[in-house]
């Protein structure tokens, strides 16, 4: 199984952390956020660009 | 000692009174877990990693290994090729003693167009170590619409590197340029 990085975020507001689940999809070790708008994280793959929503 | 035994006492109570939920710290210094929230991801290339991406009013644009330029319009399922991959490295082929690269750097955008800065890339024996970057250096534009690029800038001696911003005072004029000598 390969090693995964967790997408984790947290509330400046309250300070709690959560950690973002993708149900099919992992990030492989090495993934990197490079983007993000209202509605998305991007994370660069070793297989492509990935879109996240944010919940 | 018995105040830092009392002090010790007040920081546990106080972590294990803040949680008592999922997220609560199984540490005593009051760590949180981070709790699990679902949600969806979808892959929207398959051409390798990005290293550069302008998120631009809902429009994706990156650069890939070739040089190529790229666009995802807002919910875009196939990308756009607003040029396509280059020749391996800027300037004279007879210079390119060792093993030459185009690299791309300084991307960004202003309202109406893309600009990055081009130039070459020698690595060292190892395949993909960086020794260093190599002139000519050259600013590029291009509409965000595709069409022709542009060289706004070259020079012999320089490369343009990183802090590339677009210049608030000259917009849409040419954005502020970091020069780096090559």
């Amino acid at each position: 199984m390969m090693p995964e990085v967790p997408l984790v975020r947290v509330s400046l507001k309250s300070g709690a952390l959560e950690r973002l689940r993708t149900p099919g999809i992992s990030l492989p070790l090495g993934s990197q956020i490079v983007g993000q708008d209202a509605e998305q994280i991007y994370v660069s793959t070793s297989q492509g660009l990935m879109a996240v929503r944010k919940p | 000692m018995l105040r830092l035994g009392l002090l010790g006492a007040l920081v546990l109570l106080a972590s294990t009174t803040a949680c008592g939920e999922e997220t609560c710290s199984p540490f005593p210094s009051g760590v949180q877990r981070p709790a699990t929230v679902e949600t969806s991801a979808a892959l929207l290339t398959d051409g390798g990693p990005v290293d550069v991406l302008l998120v631009d009013d809902g429009d994706l644009y990156w650069y890939d290994a070739s040089g190529a330029i790229l666009k995802l319009p807002r919910g875009g399922s196939v990308p756009l090729e607003l040029r396509p991959a280059q020749r391996a490295f800027v300037g004279d082929s007879a210079r390119a003693a060792m093993d030459f690269g185009l690299t791309i750097d300084g991307f960004t955008s202003d309202a109406e167009h893309l600009y990055w800065g081009e130039a070459s890339v020698f690595t060292g024996v190892d395949a993909g170590f960086v020794v260093g970057f190599a002139p000519p250096g050259r600013l590029l534009s291009i509409d965000k619409n595709g069409g022709e690029q542009r060289v706004l800038l070259e020079s012999a001696e320089r490369t343009l590197r990183r802090r590339l911003r677009p210049s608030p005072t000259l917009a849409p004029r040419v954005p502020f340029v970091h020069h780096g000598v090559g």
